[in-house]
């Protein structure tokens, strides 16, 4: 609960207990693995034995023991090999210590098998050491023959065009000129920080070693990883970078170590270039703000003890305490870094839940929300179901339905296929759900609300929501259904002047060709396309294997959302009483209802207060269809006389019988 | 002059006899209509004399209340005859399915964002919105999480071509807040909910896509206690149960402290179960202390302001409530499973 989360314990069989720290129980039968997650703010410090020990150390109050490390005495000079390091910004500081008479052979067993439990495979004694050393104090570390060098110098410098390296596991790679390598005068040796090349590698007849501790550039490492693809324990310490100050641990824990597993003598004598370590860091933190921050009162004193238990110096002034921060802790910058500090040290379960104390302002309505909740509402409780579907289309969709791939969005690096492009508009996944879902109900109803992408200068972003009939039978009168919900819908948000437009133009014929081209329309407010309705053009549905037809109205919401009104206007309701009169109109099957309506309509006037169709009649051969009407007269001022209506209904057959329709 | 009691008795036998209303009234017209036999004999008073015509008039006004009555009585028998009739006539099956009107539904995670809106609106949260395509400047520079830091590794990022415009989809409703913010003076109180992406295989917990409602909350003197009033408070309208928060020291760029908030299993109330491994928790959430850094980028000055934020996975949140074990059933527009919440 306080600094790392364990993912597992693994209970393993017992070793035999490592020179000099003998487990506190030899009988004990078996010995434990912690999986711990080091996130990347403490990947710096704790990505090592060491590290994790420091933090329990804190935890329990106790003090960190640290192992022995060989004595180092750090030197300018060269002591068997020389160094020189071309680029002292991608190196910070680079350690070389020489190793004589070297064993090599196979590791004790105590080191293979902690080597295997944590993952790593035994290779030989040195080459284990080294790698063993890297778990424990977090500085990665390499060992090279030092015979094999070519003219007994190394050097850190960028590779030239052109080089290749094969690795220690028989891979080759072609290096650019970003990589940073190691080098002898001939050959490169490694990618630097990143894996060793076989040329020098260790093995069983090498008698004489060169020992790297190096810091190399965080960024450098990272991009000559990616690039080329190879991602090692080593790398990935280097990418989160880690203290200057770990070489020299790094370098002595496993000369300490190399002692005793290999034989050979490390010479005393180490070369080490560039900076030593970080700058000390001094970072103020004042009690009444972390107490403030964290919700819980804290005195100096016990934030000095929590402080101090994780190795940070603590001086007080004026209240104020100054910190100095370990130069390990390289995430320490400021004084909200202190306060996690000393919060999670503390403990969060200390901190009592308290509700703040705030205005009673209600939160401001959006007004895009209210209304989309309203219309999902609406749908929802007229039997259609909501979807959520992909926000992307596939490379083959946007070549079956027709889309200008120039005004689709593309992805750079899309998941697979299926997910090239972002999705222009809701139809194909409402077409993928029909499809599957028909396979199941003989009838759905679906609707979706959401955003599409369009490549283009302005609003490359919308909401929009489709509404949707599929149906097995294959019928016109499920886009009646389909129209007759979306103009309920409209009513419902106060939205009355809607109409449908089939004049196409010839861009738009094309844009829309994935709707049939004889049963589609645009959906208008006033001159505002605010959206189109129609069939699913069938080429289409059949290169989906859709069993059945489907009908979509996709509605752009902010022009719907813009032109809703919530308050309804009260017109009182007339005292004089509606006179009904029938009509049937036969015209032939080209002849618009809404022309004959709006004639109706014209003709009717001010009185004509409702036209009403209640039966619609196709007459197959003849290609003839007879519409009949309630055609709905009143008055709010006077009881309309019989004759005042027929002298309106005449004047209304007569304009309809001018187009030459028969009427009933 | 007819005898009184044989008109009496005519009529009732004849009423006797009449099995419908319509035959009642036949026979009520036959003797009290305008041609009926008792008028006939008022008809004949106008000739009696003076005594006779009071007797013979007394005793037919009697006749005409008895038979009056018995007509009364025998259309009320008749209609009630008639209910009788019609209620055994009219009986129905009850059992049978009523005719139900089709019944649609809302997307569960349309629910789950309702409820939340709601319960954090009722604390004065106002729900805020931004664009799914965003800036890499956005989604991650003014959120403290510079270029080439390993910090990026914790987002798999979808980018957008050409990859040099830096768009990306965002991959967290932070760069929502970030927006309000620089729009608006604290103190400050939102919830942003919306879809996000991460480039993630697909699998029974990861999705490409899936939605998250993050909340910030700033003012001069926020603090962590105060996050842990507000979360659990809205947490426990939202499960229907008291739950308890726990706090684990975690990492994100964009606040400090950070953690990560565990809540008391909602299956066992914190006992131990399988669901929560015998722990009693369940992992939910991140949140922290909004870090300086992202203040300044939104525009503030970040000294005397502190603030929480925190983000939950809607997903995560509605397979909890509803123990819906497929994230992938949230994506897949199968009816069968939409059905079931409406």
């Amino acid at each position: 609960m306080h600094s790392f989360e364990v993912e597992n314990l693994e209970e393993i069989p017992i070793f035999k207990p490592q020179i000099p720290n003998k487990s506190k129980n030899p009988n004990s039968k078996s010995d434990w693995i912690f999986n711990i997650d080091i996130l990347p703010n403490r990947a710096h410090d704790a990505v090592g034995h060491i590290g994790v020990a420091r933090e329990v150390a804190a935890l329990v109050g106790g003090k960190l023991k640290l192992p022995k490390f060989f004595n180092i005495r750090t030197t300018k000079q060269a002591g068997g090999v020389d160094v020189e390091v071309k680029d002292a910004q991608l190196c910070t500081r680079y350690m070389a210590a020489v190793a004589r008479d070297v064993g090599v052979g196979d590791s004790p067993s105590w080191l293979r098998e902690r080597l295997e439990a944590l993952g790593l495979n035994s290779i030989n004694n040195v080459v284990d050491a080294a790698n063993y050393a890297m778990l424990v104090t977090g500085q990665p570390l390499h060992a090279f023959d030092l015979d094999k060098l070519q003219g007994k110098k190394l050097v850190v410098r960028k590779a030239k065009k052109g080089e290749k390296i094969t690795t220690l596991d028989d891979e080759t790679y072609n290096l650019s000129a970003k990589d940073l390598v190691i080098a002898d005068s001939k050959n490169v040796l490694a990618i630097a920080g990143i894996k060793g090349g076989k040329i020098a590698e260790v093995d069983k007849n090498t008698k004489n070693l060169v020992l790297e501790s190096a810091n190399f550039n965080a960024l450098s490492i990272r991009n000559t990883a990616r690039s080329l693809g190879i991602a090692t324990d080593a790398s990935y310490r280097f990418e989160h970078e880690i203290p200057l100050s770990f070489a020299e641990d790094g370098l002595g824990y496993l000369m300490q170590l190399l002692q005793e597993v290999a034989e050979g003598k490390p010479q005393k004598q180490v070369l080490d270039i560039g900076r030593k370590t970080q700058r000390s860091v001094v970072v103020a933190v004042r009690p009444a703000y972390a107490s403030s921050l964290l919700g819980e009162k804290l005195t100096a004193q016990k934030i000095e003890r929590i402080l101090k238990s994780l190795e940070f110096g603590v001086h007080t002034k004026a209240g104020v305490l100054h910190v100095k921060v370990p130069v390990f802790r390289m995430d320490i910058e400021r004084e909200e870094d202190l306060v996690e500090e000393i919060g999670r040290i503390r403990g969060y379960e200390n901190i009592k839940p308290e509700m703040p104390v705030a205005a009673l302002y209600p939160p401001k309505r959006d007004i895009k929300n209210y209304w989309t909740r309203q219309i999902k509402k609406y749908l929802a409780s007229r039997g259609f179901n909501e979807l959520y579907n992909y926000s992307f289309v596939a490379e083959d969709a946007a070549d079956i339905w027709g889309f200008n791939k120039n005004n689709l969005w593309e992805l750079e690096n899309p998941l697979n296929l299926d997910f090239k492009y972002l999705r222009p508009n809701l139809i194909p996944g409402t077409l993928q759900a029909a499809r599957e879902n028909l396979k199941n109900f003989t009838e759905i109803q679906t609707f979706e609300v959401g955003e599409v992408f369009i490549k283009q200068e302005t609003n490359n972003e919308q909401t929009r929501l489709c509404l949707a009939i599929a149906a097995k039978a294959a019928s016109a009168e499920k886009f009646y259904e389909l129209k007759g919900y979306a103009e309920s819908m409209f009513n419902a948000l106060g939205i009355s002047d809607i109409w449908f437009d089939d004049a196409f133009g010839e861009a738009e014929k094309e844009h829309y060709s994935y709707l049939h081209p004889a049963r589609r329309a645009q959906i208008k407010l006033a001159d505002d396309i605010v959206g189109i309705i129609g069939q699913i053009n069938p080429r289409i549905a059949d290169n989906y294997d859709l069993r059945g037809s489907l009908f979509v109205a996709e509605l752009e919401m902010d022009k719907i959302i813009n032109a809703a009104e919530k308050e309804n206007i009260y017109t009182p309701v007339s005292q004089y009483p509606q006179v009904v009169r029938d009509i049937s109109v036969l015209a032939p099957t080209n002849a618009k209802t809404s022309v004959v309506m709006e004639i109706i309509d014209i003709a009717g006037g001010e009185l004509l207060r409702d036209v009403d169709m209640f039966d619609y009649y196709e007459q197959e051969p003849a290609g003839e269809r007879s519409m009949a009407f309630h055609l709905i007269f009143q008055s709010d001022e006077r009881t309309l006389k019989s004759e005042e209506v027929d002298k309106l209904m005449q004047k209304i057959i007569q304009e309809l019988e001018k187009n030459g329709w028969e009427i009933k | 002059m007819a005898d009184v009691s044989g008109i009496k008795n005519k009529a009732e036998n004849e009423l006797k006899k009449a099995s419908t209303l319509h035959e009642v009234d036949a026979i009520w017209r036959k003797y009290l209509g305008r041609k009926g036999v008792l008028t006939a004999e008022l008809r004949k008073l106008k000739d009696l004399s003076v005594a006779n015509k009071k007797t013979r008039g007394a005793e037919l006004n009697k006749l005409k209340k008895a038979l009056e009555q018995m007509f009364d009585e025998s259309r009320v028998q008749l209609q009630e005859k008639k209910y009788e009739q019609a209620l055994q006539k009219d009986w129905i099956d009850i059992t049978r399915p009523g005719k139900r009107a089709i019944e649609g539904s809302l997307h569960p995670l349309t629910k789950t964002i309702y409820e939340l809106e709601d319960i954090f609106g009722s604390m004065g949260f106002e729900a805020v919105a931004g664009p799914q395509i965003e800036t890499e400047w956005y989604n991650f520079d003014a959120l403290n999480i510079p270029p080439n830091h390993p910090a990026r590794d914790l987002f798999d990022t979808f980018w957008l071509k050409p990859r040099s415009k830096n768009l990306l989809l965002r991959t967290h409703t932070s760069p929502v807040q970030l927006r309000y913010m620089q729009n608006n003076q604290p103190p400050i109180r939102i919830i942003a909910p919306g879809r996000v992406f991460r480039h993630e295989a697909t699998d029974a917990s990861h999705e490409a896509q899936f939605y998250q409602i993050e909340g910030l909350m700033v003012d001069d003197k926020i603090n962590v206690a105060n996050f842990r009033a507000v979360i659990a408070e809205a947490l426990s309208n939202f499960f229907k149960k008291d739950i308890s928060t726990r706090l684990r020291p975690s990492y994100f760029p964009f606040v400090e402290p950070g953690f990560e908030v565990d809540i008391t299993c909602i299956a066992c109330s914190g006992k131990g179960c399988p669901v929560c491994s015998k722990t009693g928790w369940l992992e939910l959430m991140g949140a922290g202390m909004v870090h300086p850094n992202v203040l300044e980028a939104a525009g503030y000055n970040p000294k005397n302001l502190q603030g929480f934020a925190f983000g939950i996975g809607i997903d995560r949140l509605t397979m909890m409530k509803y123990k819906i074990d497929d994230i992938r059933l949230f994506y897949a527009s199968d009816l069968r499973f939409l059905n079931q919440f409406r």
